[in-house]
């Protein structure tokens, strides 16, 4: 099941390693023996979680970057942050949970 | 194997430190892309054995080592247990602050990458055996050189790494994916290795490709201890027609990171085995080989322009002309 990420600000799963090549970030996270590569969006949406940022104020800043509504930036955001929690690439948050 | 041990036994630090005892007085240096270990406490006829095995990459010179492991009695029977049939050879990984310690069924190992210091603990039958003495040391220096490659840019991939023309090609992919296939079908090739295969990044911005002592089916005693620069990365894909399908970027990175033994599991390491990568992906290309179990993929490997033997080649050698 999709998950939507509800878990408020979020954090990089620390033992997450990553790089960006040519707007493509590429992460890897050891524990899983994983690996995962974002497209622009998502790369750019990955080098906003900062620890900071909450899923509203990358969702305004992705909506202003890429000319889309706020509304359906928020809806990709938070479809998109959870699929990176299911995928182990968020610090675990217990209160993401499924849609 | 020690398949008599009865349950896993996965020593902390505080179990090997105290471990002082050599098999003997005896050392070693052996090189490997520029490394130099020097080893030391094993018997004579271990240092000849050895010797023997690492060819031209073992010398008895102490001058200027890298790095320093001693083997030591471990003074017990083994450390995990072997479940027997098809088991795949087990070596567990941790690390307590700056050393690593590596354990499997005959031996334990630990290496402080910042001391560049560690020992080898040898269970008993490795003691007195010389086919398990050999196999635990090799496979002790194959994590060891794993990781202290990387910090150097230069990493051991699990590849078939095959010089023609001059140039290395390295083609990898999981065990059953082809690249004993590719080494046999390529008879006119320097093999530097049919499995495991040293690339390490120049100052120069060449990646180089060079054979390490550890024997696959086709390598057993590698020859060439000289570095080639590389022509290309092939991860095999077997199918029912040969292509090349270039990757580049991201995925080309993926692609060889999948391929790199013992080094991945490790988060404090990952940005520098990520780094190693990109450096030698961005100076050759990385391609997907679909091919069948015949020499005709080096047609594709010309027509992409690298400098492959032609099939032809191979009918002269084998006098089907």
């Amino acid at each position: 099941m999709t998950q939507v990420w509800t878990g408020g600000v979020p954090h990089k799963n620390p033992h997450a390693a990553s790089r960006n090549f040519g707007g493509e970030a590429f992460i890897v996270i050891p524990q899983r023996h994983q690996y995962k590569i974002l497209n622009g969006t998502g790369s750019r949406v990955w080098e906003l979680i900062d620890g900071s940022r909450d899923a509203e104020e990358i969702a305004r800043m992705i909506a202003e970057e890429y000319d889309v509504t706020i509304e359906a930036a928020r809806k990709d955001v938070t479809s998109f942050l959870g699929d990176l929690s299911e995928h182990g690439m968020l610090a675990d948050v217990p209160s993401a949970k499924g849609a | 194997m020690a398949s008599s041990v009865r349950s896993d036994f996965v020593p902390a630090l505080r179990d090997l430190l105290p471990l002082r005892d050599p098999l003997g007085p005896c050392s070693l240096d052996v090189t490997v892309g520029g490394l130099t270990v020097a080893l030391s406490g094993f018997s004579p006829s271990q240092a000849a054995t050895l010797a023997a095995r690492y060819g031209a990459f073992a010398s008895q010179s102490r001058s200027a080592s890298s790095f320093r492991l001693r083997v030591v009695r471990a003074q017990r029977e083994g450390f995990l247990q072997c479940a027997g049939g098809h088991e795949l050879y087990r070596v567990k990984i941790a690390w307590e602050g700056s050393t690593l310690i590596a354990t499997s069924y005959e031996w334990a190992g630990w290496f402080d990458r910042e001391a560049g210091a560690g020992g080898l603990a040898l269970g008993e039958p490795a003691e007195t055996d010389s086919r398990a003495f050999d196999r635990s040391l090799e496979n002790f220096l194959r994590v060891v050189f794993a990781h202290t490659m990387v910090p150097r840019g230069g990493f051991l991939l699990h590849g078939a790494g095959l010089v023609v023309g001059g140039k290395a090609f390295l083609f990898f992919g999981p065990s059953g994916s082809g690249k004993t296939t590719v080494t046999s079908l390529t008879p006119e090739a320097l093999v530097l290795s049919d499995d495991l295969t040293l690339l390490m990044n120049g100052d120069d911005g060449v990646v180089r490709a060079c054979s390490v002592p550890f024997r696959g089916v086709f390598a057993p005693h590698p020859v060439s201890i000289e570095s080639f620069p590389v022509a290309g990365f092939f991860r095999l894909i077997q199918d029912t027609t040969d292509f090349l399908e270039p990757i580049q970027g991201a995925k080309g990175v993926g692609e060889v990171v999948g391929s790199l033994p013992f080094v991945t599991d490790r988060p404090e390491m990952m940005g520098e085995v990520i780094d190693a990568v990109a450096r030698a992906t961005g100076s050759a290309p990385v391609f997907r080989m679909h091919f069948r179990k015949d020499r005709t993929f080096w047609d594709e490997i010309r027509r992409a322009g690298l400098p492959g033997p032609a099939v032809d080649d191979f009918r002269a050698v084998r006098g089907m002309k």
